[in-house]
């Protein structure tokens, strides 16, 4: 996990992914081209690696989507128009940060016709959006300022903005925020009793049901959790860019954040874990699939997992850990998997 | 002696040579078994005539690194008492664990694709998915031959890439 491969490799991987393309032309290959490929093979052990392997990818790349889940006409309709599609599917390509912006237009237009439930206050003049995802479902939004939002799956944002102020208020789920700065208006993410504010800055915010999480990938953010009582005053927390903070009941904890990639890599619906506890694992599957995972038995519940999986292919974490032979697995087909530990089926 | 050498190469073309490469591909999922495996091929193509590895190059490359996969797995499986499960386990090309390292890689693979810009992630799936020619994809999609070629070796580097770098894209 050590982050892209260094220099010299990608350089050999391309070189071997080209060989490898043109060795599996229709027409043979010329004498003079042969004896470059063999020259360039008998050059280094990392070479024959990188052959061999990019082989076996060519080979493995037949049956890479095989429900045939891409439509590759739309594709091809994306890469002339130069627009970022906005899909939920599994299939949907990750939004690259770079890219986004120019497909602004276009995500704004189809987040609008497709999420917008504006409410009006009668009492209020400023209008309340509000955004919502369905389950597995993932989304866009570029807000009236330009801020941009992504909405994880069963989250529910309401928008509030006026000349003073951008609030929003975060009712469930889990949201990306990037924001554009106008320090005439501060923008605050509500998450419950917790209050994040920002500058001009990207930060991700998961409201769980006992805690909120919040990570700062660019630049600060203060956050304020109100008290409950009077009598009770917390102090504002700031963080910068890699912090993290856990607010709890009354309690905000500072730490270091994973890394930028783990925290929002549930954008390309990757699901990564380190020594996270199995009961707590099934609960992240459980945010994106109909069909639910239970885990019963403390030990099992206890268990820890680490690895990177999808979130729509909850299956592939079953089968994880039924390689175990000590757990039993009970499948109703559209409702649950119930994986039974060794304690549980001793009770 | 050449037709020895016919026979012993059309083992990587063609349907069985599919086989063959699958079996290796099996055996480079773990780094340090790719490493081990690529440098013991490398030393056997320097001591072979060179004259005869360029007639043709990728076959004799691929049966080279078969062959070591083989005699190691050989090697080890002698070491194994009779009857033994582990033997049953390592024969059986379907264990859960290989076909779990499989989907693991597929997934791996259908994650990379995302990363493609959609026209190269268009050229490739057309090819190796759908099996269309260079040549009828460059006509569908309305670009050269060469270009296409362009795509299809960028699409796979970036799949190789993505997997060398372990995961972070």
């Amino acid at each position: 996990m050590s982050g892209d491969v260094d220099k010299a490799t990608a350089g050999v991987i391309e070189k071997a992914a080209d060989w490898v393309v043109r060795l599996h032309e229709d027409e043979s290959m010329p004498a003079g081209e042969r004896r470059a490929f063999v020259a360039w093979l008998r050059q280094s052990p990392v070479h024959v690696r990188e052959f061999l392997l990019a082989e076996a990818d060519w080979l493995a790349l037949e049956g890479v989507d095989a429900d045939r889940a891409t439509d590759v006409d739309a594709l091809l309709a994306d890469g002339e128009a130069n627009v970022v599609p906005l899909r939920s599917s599994a299939s949907a390509p990750s939004v690259q940060p770079r890219r986004r912006y120019r497909g602004i237009a276009g995500l704004a237009a189809a987040a609008m016709v497709a999420a917008v439930i504006a409410t009006y206050f009668v009492f209020d003049a400023q209008p309340t959006e509000s955004y919502v995802t369905a389950l597995g479902e993932q989304r866009s939004v570029v807000l009236p300022d330009g801020s941009v939002v992504e909405l994880n799956t069963q989250s529910r944002l309401d928008v509030r903005f006026d000349a003073t102020r951008r609030d929003v208020d975060l009712l469930a789920g889990e949201a990306l925020f990037t924001v554009e700065k106008d320090p005439s208006r501060p923008f605050r993410v509500f998450s419950g009793d917790v209050e994040v504010q920002a500058v001009g800055t990207q930060f991700n915010v998961y409201r769980q049901k006992e805690q909120t999480v919040v990570t700062v990938l660019e630049g600060r953010v203060a956050v304020q959790q109100h008290a409950t009582s009077p009598a009770v005053a917390h102090e504002p927390v700031e963080l910068s860019v890699g912090e993290q903070a856990v607010v709890q009941a009354e309690v905000t904890l500072r730490q270091s954040a994973p890394s930028a990639s783990k925290t929002v890599a549930w954008r390309q619906r990757r699901l990564v874990f380190e020594d996270e506890p199995l009961a707590n694992v099934a609960a992240e599957f459980n945010r994106y699939n109909a069909q639910r995972i239970v885990i019963e038995g403390e030990a099992l519940r206890a268990r820890e997992i680490n690895g990177v999986f999808n979130a729509d292919r909850p299956e592939r974490i079953v089968q994880f850990v039924m390689r175990s032979r000590d757990v039993e697995m009970i499948e109703v087909p559209g409702e649950e998997w119930r994986l039974v530990g060794p304690s549980a089926s001793a009770e | 002696m050449a037709r020895n050498q016919r026979r012993w190469l059309d083992e990587f073309t063609g349907e069985p040579g599919r086989r063959l490469l699958r079996y290796l591909a099996a055996r480079l999922v773990d780094p340090q078994q790719a490493d081990d495996l690529a440098q013991e091929t490398y030393l056997r193509l320097l001591r072979v005539d060179e004259e005869a590895v360029i007639r043709e190059p990728r076959a004799y490359a691929l049966r080279v690194a078969a062959n070591v996969a083989h005699e190691w797995r050989s090697l080890a499986r002698n070491r194994l008492p009779h009857g033994s499960d582990a033997l049953d386990v390592l024969e059986d090309g379907s264990s859960p664990e290989q076909a779990f390292e499989q989907q693991e890689r597929m997934d791996r693979l259908n994650r990379a694709l995302e990363t493609l810009n959609p026209n190269c992630r268009a050229v490739l799936l057309l090819h190796r998915r759908d099996k269309l020619t260079r040549e009828q994809i460059a006509a569908t999609v309305g670009i050269s031959v060469g270009m296409v070629k362009k795509h299809l070796a960028q699409g796979l580097a970036v799949c190789r890439r993505f997997q060398a770098g372990g995961e972070e894209s």
